[in-house]
């Protein structure tokens, strides 16, 4: 499993935009396109950047649209030649951590705002809760909840719907542990790990860096085709 | 009730400059996630005094949906 984290705020939404165009889904581009909150816009084409980015690295494979499928629970995956690569991408704020792992998975980061005690009774079950009220540090200790039953969820293919059937049991090989991230955020990743590891790293990019890589090698192959 | 249910999404937000419509979709249109959309139906819950149950959330996907069922719960 590779797990890789960016940052990006609206000043790079254009060039990301340029950048994701060749391996975003048109659905997503569509979705993209009528969100009014340029933050987001922004998340939505760096996690299609780096998403890119790190197949390449880890694979060796350049991606394209048509290399995306729908796995089980309608969960997209990627499918070149025999190799099938699973992915899972979440942001917030103005961070993007992207997850890529022969299994599935799920990740998540959330940035903290408030820990609102209402939202606790409903994400968490009786005795989660009762734990959590009694928490030094509860608003750390919500966010850290929720990126953990988040990526669970995602895992699982369920997303929000599976929000309120309590916790499921994972299969032995599978568990959730929390990512490091920067002050401010939490995050979790849940996939076929072993369960004595502890909190997982992820690879920081620095989009300047990304998208000047990324703009490279489309400028190539674009000089490359041109020449064909 | 659209207009309860736009103001109580503009007050969360803190923005009012976004054109909410009864077709917006509520975590695509208005870039929030899916612990905010949690958020949201708590303060709905909190604005009609209803309970909502998790599974029901899934069914919020425009502005409308949530509309639908406000107005169905207070039927």
């Amino acid at each position: 499993m590779n797990l890789f984290l960016a940052q990006a705020t609206p000043i790079f939404e254009d060039r990301l935009t340029r950048a994701a165009l060749p391996v975003i889904p048109k659905e997503k581009l569509d979705r993209m396109k009528r969100c009014r909150v340029a933050q987001q816009r922004t998340c939505m084409a760096l996690s299609e950047v780096l998403l890119a980015w790190a197949v390449q690295e880890v694979h060796g494979l350049t991606l394209s649209k048509d290399h995306r499928v729908v796995g089980e629970h309608g969960k997209p995956m990627f499918r070149v030649d025999t190799e099938t690569i699973d992915f899972n991408i979440s942001h917030s704020g103005s961070f993007v951590l992207v997850g890529i792992d022969e299994h599935p998975l799920g990740v998540d980061i959330q940035q903290w705002g408030r820990d609102d005690d209402r939202v606790a009774r409903k994400i968490m079950l009786p005795g989660e809760y009762s734990d959590w009220v009694q928490s030094p540090n509860k608003k750390v200790d919500f966010y850290d909840f929720w990126t953990r039953t988040e990526s669970r969820l995602k895992w699982q293919g369920d997303g929000i719907a599976g929000l309120g059937e309590g916790s499921v049991l994972l299969p032995d090989c599978v568990s959730v542990h929390p990512v490091t991230v920067t002050q401010g955020y939490s995050a979790a990743v849940c996939g076929q790990l072993s369960r004595s590891l502890g909190a997982l790293n992820a690879q920081e990019i620095d989009v300047e860096v990304l998208l000047a890589l990324v703009e490279r090698k489309q400028q190539s192959q674009f000089c490359s085709h041109g020449l064909s | 009730m659209f207009d309860r249910v736009k103001a109580i999404i503009e007050e969360y937000l803190k923005r009012d400059d976004l054109e909410i419509k009864p077709s917006t979709d509520v975590l695509s249109d208005l870039g929030i996630n899916s612990l905010e959309l949690v958020e949201l139906v708590c303060a709905f819950e909190m604005e009609f005094d209803i309970d909502i149950p998790e599974k029901d959330i899934r069914g919020f996907m425009t502005v409308e949906d949530i509309v639908r069922y406000l107005e169905a719960d207070a039927a």
